[in-house]
């Protein structure tokens, strides 16, 4: 399996093309978002098969700290000829502050039948529970929220 | 044929008022005075009609090109007068409301129904306890009569007219549609429904509906094309076009066989063009206006096409000289054996049987066949004659020498008829006699087997030079005009002279056909096969007959062009009449939508491109004010020729729940993305989806969920299916405002794919501009799973029903939010649609 990990840290654009072009192909694509300084962020990720019988998972994971923008745009694109692919998308976004702004953008285009694609994406915020149950533990408020987020950030991998 | 169970159209042509095609300012005008309005509105329709010259069409989404705006009837009124019993309502509309079932959902007391014929609302009745507690259920334009000031407050705040272009067209011409109040703290339990139907071809629908209402829409129409008579090119020969049933293959215009999905006949009044073309003297096509040929307009006056461009072209537009064009068959079998059933005598105890006896369809069997056509004929029923001239001494031999290659018979006699110097060669063969009887015993009934039209090109020579040299002959005279030279063949069996001109067709060779009606002289009608001009070279050939291609130092040339698949033939008149009450048929043919009338190539009229499309363009607008609730229902199966483009929009105050039930089942290309604009705390929007799209729909739909306060929430379910090469598409956005705080939205959109050529789309667009909102979104795309399929049918279930079991548990959740009357038409109509039976 051809797992490529992709970190940002600072404002930026990126585009990411994950491109299937043999048969029985798999690839996962881990990207990191840490979007917790100021700006905008902008991620486009393409998963595009051309073949049959490919596999791909795709897995995005954000935190979006106060005044940072971030757009998340996910394309899963199945080509006509590429039966007995799947695929799975799976985009998480943590908001940090109330002036956070996230715009998530999961698409799917199909063409073809025998597949199984999915795409999940999430918008949520901290919960407030496990700040107190950290801070109980006697940590910090500061620290307890960046336990969380580097807890958020490992998710989804096995 | 069958007519029609359902939703005919009943042509009611008498409409009181029908606005010119097109859009205007004075139309606009028009309308308005025509419905008494107040200048207010009247206001607004021109205010809008500028926005909408102004704005573009949306260039996302869905193709709307082909849509011709111009092409539109934006107002039509069936009656002037509205009618408050079913009673007074005219028959023949009634009859349209029974069919679509609208007397038995009154009986089941629904609450009201308010139907639409049209642009008008004819009929309205609403329970009179309702009334009682103040609920108002009008159409709109009662509702502008009757409450102006609750209209003039609410019309156009929701869906503003510079929304978008559709919703700028419609508040310009709208007309129709349902008003519905609802005073406060009164619960409306029972569905409110109205009926939708386009009747009159391209008139658009531009209803407005305000507040609360539930629209059905239910249309089936047809539309036929050919008067009886005509015959059409099936696998089986040539048909009368009343008699194609179901199961014939017709020849589309790529030559290929293709069977009919559905066929149509109805009514026709209006013109009827009549059509003759150059090549067949015996023939004119009759065909209503609208149908499009396949034809090449003419390039030059005096000279022929060089080129050969295609286009589809409406009867209505074909001039004089262009081009028709006849499909050379494609669909070409070649075996070397062919069975032949044929009786025989199995002794006094058992009768005649039947058996099967192989015969060798080499080149050899076709000429043989050729000279059996031109001259041969059975006698007695076991001596198969040739009768030939004395000096066809060679043909004799050929005969000879053929009978004992492919049947190996070497015994015959020879009589010679001094008297007309005739030689007859008889073959005493019983079997012999029955495989010739196929080819017909009488030479007028004489003809080809079609099989035989579809074999491949050497055969095909070997057939016509057996026939032309027995029946043809080559013919050239001085005439005043000029030197006439032509090769020609004589038959009195009119099915033959066609095959045979399909068969030089299919070797590139454009032949025509003449008629002579020899009553007077007490004979058979002759019809005669003719190759003249440059074709002559070619069917020269055959003969090893060298044919210059000069005639008199001139370059012979001919009026008919030919390529490697097509056969042009100029049209020699064209004109029409006026028809009334005629029965039309028409059919709607797989994969090429065309088939072949009267030996021209014509579009089965069904496909989407060529049909002209109706536009259905509403705008609902719904205001849920604080803690009420509304649900909207529609049930959308428009005929599959409309371009249903909808703008429905709720604004949702505090703590109050909108709910849109959505299911896209008819029309061309659907655009609909109900919206709901969360503007109070605690406000909640809803939407649940179910799309399918079939052969040539597009189904782009989805939701808007605009949460601009705290605490609001909404949900979308979307279920789609694609299948027979349908696009499905859900499109979406969630926005969450600065001001909605800790606003949910959870997002689920299921598709399924029944085939390799279907496809389905997801956009959604999520946008959070808060930091403790939350969004969940899911998508899955699949196909039926063997598995669940495998499962159903080890327990003795059918794979077509698994299937069908699958999907109706598939869009389960939906069926379960509907009332009764819906959800059972909804299954009816995805079942439908699954068989592809819908027409």
């Amino acid at each position: 399996m051809n797992i490529f990990i992709r970190n940002y840290k600072v404002p930026g654009v990126w585009s990411e093309n994950i491109s299937y072009e043999m048969i029985g192909e798999e690839k996962e694509a881990r990207v990191y978002l840490d979007a917790r300084k100021p700006g905008r962020y902008d991620l486009t990720l393409v998963s595009h098969h051309k073949v049959r019988e490919t596999r791909g998972k795709v897995m995005v994971r954000a935190v979006v700290g106060a005044d940072a923008k971030v757009k998340i745009r996910g394309l899963i694109k199945i080509e006509r000829d590429a039966q007995h692919t799947t695929d799975y998308l799976d985009i998480k976004v943590l908001m940090l502050g109330d002036t956070a702004i996230a715009q998530v953008i999961p698409e799917l285009e199909i063409d073809a039948n025998e597949v199984v694609v999915s795409h999940g994406a999430s918008i949520g915020c901290i919960d407030k529970e496990q700040i107190k149950y950290l801070m109980s533990k006697g940590i910090t408020r500061k620290e307890s929220m960046s336990i969380i987020v580097s807890g958020f950030l490992a998710s989804g991998v096995e | 044929m069958q007519d029609y169970a359902l939703g005919q159209n009943t042509g009611t042509k008498e409409y009181t008022y029908k606005a010119r095609k097109g859009l205007s300012v004075k139309l606009v005008r028009e309308i308005s005075a025509l419905k008494n309005e107040p200048s207010w509105m009247l206001e607004i329709r021109l205010k809008a009609l500028a926005k909408y010259y102004e704005m573009k069409i949306p260039t996302w989404g869905v193709e709307l090109s082909e849509l011709d705006f111009e092409d539109i009837h934006y107002y039509l009124q069936p009656v002037k007068k509205l009618y408050d019993s079913w009673e007074k309502v005219p028959s023949q509309i009634k009859q349209i409301f029974e069919q679509i079932g609208v007397p038995e959902a009154e009986k089941k007391m629904l609450a009201g129904v308010g139907t639409q014929y049209d642009s008008e609302v004819i009929y309205h009745s609403l329970k009179k306890s309702l009334a009682k507690q103040g609920v108002i259920f009008l159409s709109m334009d009662e509702g502008l009569k009757q409450y102006p000031e609750i209209v003039k407050k609410y019309f156009g705040t929701v869906v503003l007219y510079g929304d978008n272009k559709l919703a700028a067209l419609n508040t310009a011409v709208w007309s129709g549609g349902s008003f519905v109040y609802v005073p406060a703290k009164v619960k409306l339990d029972l569905p409110l429904q109205a009926y939708f139907r386009i009747n009159a071809e391209n008139a658009g629908q531009f209803e407005r509906t305000l507040i609360i209402a539930e629209d059905q829409s239910n249309v089936h129409y047809v539309e036929g094309c050919f008067p009886a008579g005509t015959k059409i090119l099936t696998k089986d020969g040539e048909k009368n076009i009343e008699d194609v049933q179901n199961n014939d293959l017709l020849m589309s215009h790529k030559g290929f066989y293709h069977s009919i999905y559905n066929l149509q006949k109805r009514r026709y009044t209006g013109k009827m063009y009549e059509i003759t073309y150059y090549g067949d003297a015996t023939r004119k096509i009759l065909v209503t206006e609208e149908h499009p040929f396949l034809a090449v307009r003419r390039r030059y006056n005096n000279d022929r096409n060089k080129i050969w461009e295609h286009v589809w072209l409406k009867s209505s537009k074909l001039k004089k000289g262009d081009y028709l064009v006849i499909p050379m068959r494609k669909d070409i079998e070649i075996l070397d054996k062919r069975d032949f059933w044929i009786k025989f005598w199995q002794g006094n105890r058992l009768g005649f049987g039947m058996k099967q006896l192989p015969v060798i369809s080499n080149k050899a069997f076709f000429r043989l066949v050729g000279y059996y056509l031109a001259e041969g004929s059975i006698s007695s029923g076991s001596y198969l004659n040739f009768s030939f001239s004395e000096t066809e001494r060679a043909y004799i031999e050929d005969v000879k020498r053929l009978m004992k290659e492919v049947f190996n018979i070497r015994k015959f006699h020879e009589n010679v008829h001094a008297k007309n110097h005739g030689i007859s060669l008889v073959y005493n063969s019983v079997n012999l006699c029955r495989v010739f009887e196929y080819f017909g015993i009488h030479n007028e009934k004489k003809h080809l087997l079609e099989w035989m039209i579809g074999e491949e090109q050497d055969k095909l020579k070997e057939v016509v030079i057996g026939w032309f040299r027995g029946d043809g002959n080559y013919y050239a005279k001085k005439h005043n005009s000029g030197y006439k030279e032509l090769y020609r063949a004589n038959t009195t069996s009119e099915v033959l002279a066609r095959q045979m001109i399909r068969i030089l067709q299919n070797l590139g060779i454009p032949a025509f056909l003449n008629a002579r009606d020899r009553v007077k002289e007490g004979r058979r009608t002759m019809y005669t096969v003719g190759v003249a001009g440059e074709w002559m070279v070619r069917l020269g050939k055959l003969f090893d007959m060298n044919i210059l291609s000069k005639l008199n130092s001139k370059k012979r040339a001919s009026k008919y062009g030919c390529d490697e698949n097509y056969v042009y033939v100029p049209i020699k008149s064209i004109y029409f009449k006026d028809v009334f009450n005629l029965d039309v048929y028409n059919f709607g043919v797989e994969v090429d939508e065309s088939y072949v009338a009267n030996g021209v190539a014509v579009h089965n009229c069904s496909a989407p491109s060529y049909r002209s499309a109706s536009l259905h363009s509403a705008v609902v607008e719904v205001i849920v004010k604080e803690k009420a609730k509304v649900r909207y229902t529609t049930v959308q199966n428009w005929y599959k020729t409309v371009y249903n483009l909808v703008t429905k929009r709720a604004q949702v105050q505090k703590d109050a729940t909108m709910e849109w039930v959505d299911c896209n089942l008819g029309s061309k290309k659907t655009m609909k993305y109900p919206s709901c604009v969360l503007m109070g705390e605690g406000a909640h929007g809803e939407m649940l989806s179910i799309a399918v799209a079939g052969d040539g729909q597009q189904q782009d739909a989805g939701a808007k969920m605009i949460h601009l306060a705290a605490n609001t929430t909404s949900k979308i379910t979307s279920k789609s299916i694609s299948l027979k090469g349908g696009r499905s598409s859900y499109r979406g956005r969630v926005y969450i405002g600065p001001n909605a705080k800790k606003a949910r939205s959870k997002i689920v959109c299921d598709a399924l794919i029944m085939d390799n050529i279907s496809r389905s789309d997801t956009y959604p667009d999520n946008q959070v501009y808060r930091g403790d909102a939350q969004i969940e979104h899911e998508a899955y795309v699949s196909k039926v799973s063997e598995e669940q399929i495998r499962y159903l049918m080890s327990r003795g279930i059918g794979a077509k029903e698994a299937e069908t079991m699958i999907i109706r548990g598939f869009i389960e959740p939906v069926i379960q939010e509907l009332p009764m009357e819906y959800a059972v038409e909804l299954n009816r109509l995805v079942k439908l649609e699954m068989v592809g039976s819908v027409g």
